[in-house]
Order: structure tokens, then sequence, then C-alpha cells
């Protein structure tokens, strides 16, 4: 009954049109008053949601992603990718996603991603003849790549919600195969719709022109040469390497590339004000959601329906992808990770995978989450972007889902994906 | 029916949380299940700084809490933070259990933290775990040491030869694993669950710098809705549970001390003087106020 | 709605001037903490010791940008919601629940500045231990601050509009919103 009070009014509010933060905060407190909890204790859960050390990676990789996405660093990395692969049928969508994988390595944020990479290209692609739809779905699926790629904010909560038992760096490291599996299967989809849709080549870029289109974008590559290899050196901790990279993306776009104006700060510093914002008190909600739903213990009870229902591994991967895919289409992805993290945990190392397997699994299927709707963070901005109906983008999504789904599978019941490479470079 | 949610920050299972487990079970049976206790293990009701703020509420009834967050509104209670303010662990007992002990659960009771004060708890020994052997100040010299976040803890380290860092205890696996710090400081069944082992720092020299215990309070709300008869048997189980918890403790650390031992964890046995004397400009910055309470606690044989 | 022009009601022009310096005192908290991370990893190298002051105070820096910043983007109309019900009904019944949704963001503004400053009051006397002269209470101000600037924005939008068009609250909008997740 307690359990059916709290998601009933959460789903109730979010209905209606209550903001998806207040609707968690709201329920909680409905919550707290059935079981006869002190509202007080909801402020605390609330006021400590943002009070942790281990969310500080989000607002540093964000801005960051958003100094790379407007400053010019993103539209080089573009620029890049059309060098290498502009000129195959259907060259622009692979350039998108080729763009992606590029930004993802730089950033952890899909809607920075998305933003960048749909501002520049998803024109340019209506210009030269694709379906603007079509466009939108590309950049939007394959913005997902950046959860995957280090650096990835998320892998960081990801490991804090998990106890610090499980290594950033491994986590880090252990989503590389999975993130360019993604690229490259969305890569072969597009070849198969280019071919099958006639969609255009691109024109090969002189070979002088490469080269300094290359030399260009090595400033923005750099980044990712900085953390990764700052954090696998020693030299600072993953936390520490988002607040680098900000430095690093804001010194190469006003001191190098120089294209961004002074006076246009202020526009940067107002809209990551409000994203960033955005994001955060969906997290600072959701600790009191998960306070309530701890202290009824539906934690506890969903452990003990999962494991009820079967003890074969592979079927408890199953049944938990399917609720975090659900979970996904609905709420943002930081949050999810800090409430499911400790419930799933146990019921992973009871079935004996790997946590840091178990880390990409949610990742991919949360990543997932971004792109569905209701509630797609990366989706509303794909639309905002394409100047495109929600409705519309989803429609030109399903195939991409299904490219998306057969990732899953795979990083779901092939652990060495996740698991070769760091146990590779992590054992000296 | 009256159910005490209790809070621990260690997972299901630890010694403390199998004690008062335990107390719960108990309790049940003396009331005939009047008042049973509800087990909430492994921080999943946050952090002990929120759980506290929860417990003075009223919304979570009981919480195994460390010493940190009851400083700040109990002074006195800083005095077990000091490096080698004990001998060693047999010796803390013995002062939790006896005068110095009961006095600064009073003291707890007494102030305006809205917390009664149960019961003490055994946390053990803290020592170093490092890159390379440790076993004199000197060795410690440029190491970088993740302390918790506490000037004190940071001034000890600093004081006993190494670098002390402040680091938050999620970040501390892998910055041992990638070399952002060079070792850092818990009791062997922490150092095992907490995976730290398993990176380069394998030495475990026994320092015993910090033995800190930990305190088991209840809810003043809950207190006061109790018979006295009542509080009187959550009083005299919870000093069961004060007890039975060290047998436990004594337990997970030999068994804790086994598998590290097994998993190639070098444990140094040293002689801690030279840190006992390096460290004395710490106790006397820090422990000015508490000259009283150090003599006591040394008079404790 | 009349109150779309970029001039606006007298008192929104007022409200204006607490957006602007929620948005202001926000941006410089993320400014803040940008540079004070990087300095905790430079004093870690060159003085040895690690300084503890900048984890503690960009957490701080994190909650103040956090609540303040949430109170912007309601006035901005940025938090997620779910339209898909809503667009689907008639204007009849999607005009009473939009004022549930106000009553109910009103609720949760004054429930975050009454218990808000409960939180701070009771907690006042305490410290957190990496910063013994930083009273816990201190770390909580920025909720109750938060909620009463959300509760201004609210009310403001129940009895003058939505404010979400006017100039001062689209200033940043000509490139498209970049963001996290
Ligand atoms: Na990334
Ligand atoms: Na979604």
């Amino acid at each position: 009954m307690e359990a059916y009070i709290l998601l009933g009014s959460f789903f109730v509010l979010i209905l209606i049109g209550t903001p998806v933060a207040y609707a968690m905060g709201m329920a909680a407190l409905i919550g707290a008053w059935y079981i006869d909890i002190p509202l007080d204790a909801v402020m605390i859960a609330i006021a400590n949601g943002v009070n942790k050390f281990s969310l500080l990676a989000i607002p540093f990789f964000v801005l960051a992603g958003a100094i790379m996405a407007e400053g010019g660093m993103a539209r080089r990395l573009v620029a890049f990718a059309n060098v290498l692969v502009g000129f195959i049928r259907g060259g622009l969508s692979l350039v998108n996603i080729l763009a992606s994988t590029f930004f993802g390595a730089i950033s952890g944020s899909s809607m920075a991603d998305t933003a960048s990479v749909g501002t520049v290209l998803i024109p340019e692609m209506v210009k030269k003849g694709y379906p603007r739809d079509f466009a939108t779905a590309v950049t939007v699926s394959g913005s997902v790549q950046a959860i995957l790629i280090p650096p990835s904010h998320n892998a960081v909560i990801y490991s804090l919600a998990a106890g610090g038992t499980v290594s950033i760096a491994a986590l880090f490291i252990a989503g590389v195969l999975p993130g360019l599996l993604l690229g490259l299967t969305l890569a072969i989809m597009c070849l198969f719709m280019a071919r099958k849709r006639n969609y255009p080549k691109g024109d090969v870029i002189p070979l002088r022109q490469a080269l300094k289109t290359c030399a260009d974008a090595l400033w923005g590559l750099m980044t990712m040469v900085i953390i990764l290899g700052g954090i696998l050196s020693g030299v600072f901790t993953a936390t520490e390497s988002a607040s680098i990279a900000v430095l690093w993306a804001f010194f190469v776009t006003m001191f190098i590339y120089r294209d961004y104006r002074w006076n246009e700060l202020p526009k940067l510093v107002h809209r990551t004000v409000k994203t960033l914002s955005i994001v955060m008190i969906l997290i600072a909600f959701a600790a009191s959601f998960g306070y309530i739903m701890t202290l009824m213990q539906i934690p506890l009870q969903i452990t003990t329906a999962l494991t009820a229902l079967s003890d074969n591994r592979y079927v408890i991967l199953a049944l938990i992808n399917v609720l975090l895919l659900v979970l996904g289409t609905l709420m943002d992805m930081a949050p999810l990770i800090l409430i499911l993290t400790p419930i799933l945990l146990p019921v992973i190392n009871s079935i004996g995978v790997d946590p840091v397997h178990f880390g990409m699994i949610m990742m991919v299927n949360l990543g997932i989450g971004l792109i569905t709707p209701p509630v797609g963070g990366v989706l509303f901005v794909g639309a905002a972007v394409a100047k495109l109906p929600m409705e519309q983008v989803v429609k030109a999504l399903l195939p991409f889902f299904g490219a998306l789904l057969l990732v899953l599978i795979a990083v779901t019941y092939v652990p060495a994906l996740s698991l070769w490479l760091p146990q590779t470079v992590l054992s000296r | 029916q009256m159910v005490l949610k209790s809070h621990d920050t260690h997972p299901a299972g630890y010694p403390t949380v199998a004690a008062v487990d335990n107390m719960g079970k108990k309790l049940e049976a003396a009331t005939q299940g009047r008042i049973k206790v509800q087990m909430f293990p492994g921080a999943v009701l946050g952090q002990e700084k929120e759980a506290v703020e929860q417990v003075q509420l009223g919304a979570i009834q009981m919480a195994r809490i460390s010493l940190g967050v009851i400083g700040p509104v109990v002074p006195e209670v800083d005095v077990f933070n000091m490096p080698f303010v004990f001998r060693d662990v047999a010796h803390m007992r013995k002062v939790i259990d006896g005068a110095v002990g009961d006095e600064l659960l009073a003291k707890v009771t007494a102030s305006p933290a809205r917390l009664v004060a149960l019961g003490w708890m055994d946390g053990g020994a803290r020592s170093l775990y490092t890159k390379k052997p440790v076993r004199t100040p000197a060795d410690l010299k440029g190491q970088k040491v993740r302390m918790m976040g506490n000037p004190l803890f940071v001034d000890t380290m600093n004081a006993m030869g190494g670098n002390g860092i402040a680091m938050a205890y999620g970040e501390v696996f892998t910055s041992l694993q990638t070399g952002v710090i060079d070792g850092a400081e818990n009791n062997p069944p922490s150092y095992f669950t907490a995976n730290h082992y398993n990176t380069p720092a394998k030495y475990y020299s026994q320092t015993n710098h910090l033995i800190i215990p930990e305190i088991l309070v209840m809810s003043k709300v809950t207190w006061d809705k109790l018979t006295p008869a009542d509080q009187a048997l959550v009083k005299k189980l919870a000093r069961e549970a004060q007890m039975e918890q060290r047998v436990l403790w004594d337990k997970s650390v030999e068994e804790y001390t086994a598998k590290l031992k097994a998993a190639g964890v070098e444990f140094i046995n040293i002689d801690n003087k030279p840190f006992y004397d390096a460290t004395a400009p710490v106790r006397a910055k820090y422990g000015a106020k508490f000259q009283d309470l150090m003599q006591r606690i040394a008079s404790v044989k | 709605m009349s109150h779309h022009q970029p001039s606006g009601h007298p008192l929104s022009r007022f409200l204006d001037l607490i957006y602007l310096a929620c948005i202001w005192v926000a941006g410089a908290c993320i400014f803040l903490m940008s540079l004070f991370i990087p300095w905790g990893i430079f004093s870690r190298y060159v003085l040895g010791t690690g300084s503890q002051w900048p984890e503690p105070i960009s957490i701080l820096l994190m909650v103040v940008f956090t609540f303040l910043g949430a109170a912007v983007s309601y006035r901005a109309g940025g938090h997620i919601a779910v339209a898909m019900l809503t667009d689907r009904l008639p204007a009849g019944l999607r005009h009473p629940l939009r004022g549930v949704v106000h009553v109910l963001m009103l609720t949760i503004s004054l429930f975050m500045l009454w218990y808000g400053v409960q939180l701070c009051i009771g907690t006042w006397g305490q410290s957190i231990p990496e910063l013994p002269w930083m009273p816990v209470g201190f770390t909580y101000l920025p909720v109750p601050i938060g909620g009463a600037v959300t509760a201004l924005f609210v009310l403001e939008h129940i009895f003058l509009g939505d404010q979400s068009r006017r100039a001062v609250v689209t200033f940043d909008h000509e490139a498209a919103e970049t963001g996290a997740a």
C-alpha cells in the first residue's frame, strides 16, 4: 500500500504536468506523511541530495561540454570527421556519428553533443538532401556515445553511488569498446539506409585542407589525452579531471581558437546556470524520493522479487534491463543511477556479475532513456535544434532504437566487451 | 507495536550491524513483540551527518555513528580523535567501559543534540597501508596518505612524516590504483571490504595511530515515548550489544587479516613509539582543552 | 495573455532584478568552483599536503547554484515536465489542471522555505568537520532562499502570467540549449 501511495502520487503528479523534479519532492512528502515520518526529514534528504562530493563532476563536465559545444571545438571535430568519412555514400550521416564519437571522447554530455553536432550538421544534412527527421535521429542516437566513451560524469556518479569500491578509471576504460560498438552499429545502419535511399556522397577533401583541418581539431582531441592521461597516471582524480577539462576548454576556446567573443560569455553563464540547475534540482528531489522509498523498504522488495523470479543470471539481467529501460523513459540519468545503484548492486553481486560490467549495462540502458519519450533530455534538445515536433523525431528514431537494443544485448551478454580493456590496461 | 528504525553506514553483517540486529531480537523477545528493531545498513538512508539529523528529528530512531558528527555538539568526545590517545585497543575498551566512557555518554545525552547515547561500539585501530613499506617516520617522507577530512587527522599524518591528503572516501580506491595517493589508513576489515588492498598499496604497517570508538544513539523523541522500564531494558541490552560487538569485531579482524594476507598483503609489525613521539605537537595543539581528560585516560590501566 | 511585452508589470520588473541576481550569484558559484578544485590539485603538488577547503567549499557552491538556479529555471519555464497528457486535454480541463500545478509548486516552495528555515536554525550550532568554523545551518541556507524565490516566481506566474518569453528571460536563447546527461 505504501508503495502505491508513493509511486501513484508521483505518476499522477507528472501526468498533470508538474515538473518532474518537484513531482518527486511532492510525492516524497505525501509518502512521508503516509508512513508518519516528520516532514523535516524529507527536507534533510532534499538539502543533502546535492550536498555531495560525488556530484561535483556534473557541473564541471557539463560546463566543459557547453564551452566546447559553443566555442568552436565541436565544429572543428565535425570538420575533422568530414575529412575522414565525408566522401562515402551517406557520408554526412557517418560524419555525424563520428563527430559524436570525437565529442564523446572530450565530453560526457550527450545533450551538449546533440546541441553542438546537431546545430552544425542537421541544417547541413538537410541542405544536401537528407530528410530532417533522419538527420535528427542520427544526431540524437549518435550522442549516446558520449556517456559511454570516456570521460563520463555518469560513470563517476555510478562509482561513487557504489560506495567507491568500483574504480572510476576502470569504468572509463570499460566504456571505450561499448561506445565504439555503438558508433559502429549506427554507422553500419546508416550505410545501409544511405544505399537504399540513395543519400548523397560528399567530396574528397584536398590533402592540404585536410591536414589543416586535422591540425585544427588536434587542440580539441588533446582534451581526451589530458583527461585520461591525467587520471591514469595519477596526476589528478576523475572529479578533479573534470575541472581541468573546464580550464582546458576555456583556454583553447578563448586563446587558441579565439572565435568565441568575451561579450558572449554572460549568455553562456545564463544558459549553463539553467541547464545545470535543472539537472541538479532533479537529483536533490530524487534523493528525497529515494529516501522515502528506502524507508518503505521498496528496494528490498524489488531485490527479493527479482531474485525470487529466477536464479539464472541471464534472466535476471534481462529483467534488470527491462526495469532500467522502463524507468529510463520517465526519469533522468543521474538521479536514476543514484537511486538504483544501491538497490541493484547486491543483486548483481549475488549473481556474480562484475560491477564494472554492470556499470556499462546501466550506462547503455539509461543512455537509451535519454532519447526516449516522454522524458528524454537529449530527445528534447534534438527536437528543439531541428525545430521538429518530438513525435516526428521519435518516429524516425524507431530503427535506431533497434540498433541501440542490439548494442544493449551485446553489452549485457558479452562481459568481455566491457571488461577486457580495463583488465588489460589496468593490470600493471 | 513500536518499530525502531536503526541506521548504520556499515554493510549488513558488519560487527556493529550484527550486534544491533541481535539487540533488536532480544528486545523483541523481552517485550513480547511490542518493540522491534528494523535495520537499515549500508548508508541507505544517507551519510552519517544526515542520519544524525534524522535521528534528532525522530525520523529514524537509532543509529550507530562515528564521533566525527558528535564532536561539533559535544566537543569532549573529540578527545578520542587524538593520535595515540590509547595505548592499544584493550586500553580503549577499559576506558569506554569505565567512568570516562559513562561520563561522555551522559554528556552526549545531556547535550542539546536531542540524542540519547546508549553505548559504545568498537571501531578497532587504524593503521597505514601504503605502496612502500613503512617502519619509521622517515619511511613516510614524500608519501601522500589519504586521511579523513578533519584538520586534526591531516596534521597527524604530516607529523607522522607523510603528506596528509583529505579526500572523499569514495575516491580513495581509484586514487590508490592510479597513484594520486600513495596510501591511506583504516582497520583491516575496511581495508578489505573497500577493496583498497586491490591496489598497489599492499603494505599494512601496524601503527595503530588512531583508535576511535563509535557510539550507538537513540532519538530523544523516541526515548521519551518509552516507559522507564523499557528505557532500562534498552540501556541494558545496549550494554550487552557493546560487549557482544567487540567479540564480533575481534573475529572479523582475524578473518579479514587472514583474507588480506591470502591476497598478498604484507602485515608489518612495528614499534610505534617514534610515531607517538612525532605526534606530540598535534596532541599539544588539539588536545590543550582536554588535558585533564587525557590524563585520566592515560591513568586507566 | 497581455503580459508578454518586454517592459512588463512593475512588480515583474522588480522580480527581474531578483532573477538576474540569482543567475549571477549562481554563475559566480560555478566560476569559483572551476578555480577552487584546480587549486586543490595545485596545492597538493606544490605544498605537498593538500588544501582542505576547496572540496567542501565547492560542494557548498554547488548547493547554492542548484537551489538559486532552480528558481531561475522555473521562471524561464525550463524544468522538465511531461506534456503528453495535458496537451491532449480540452482547454476546459487544461486550465484548472494548470492551476493545480501552480498550487503544488507554491506548496513545495513554501515547504522548502519553512522547513528549510527550521533546518538552518536547528543545525546552526553544529559545524562540519572539514571546516570547523562553518555552521551546518549556513550550508543549508540556499534551500529556504531558493524556496522563497521560487514561491515569488510562482505567485508572479499565477497573478501576472507566464514570464518565460520576456526579453530578460530569453536573453540567452539564440543559440541552442546545451546541457547535461
Ligand atoms: Na564521454
Ligand atoms: Na526517457
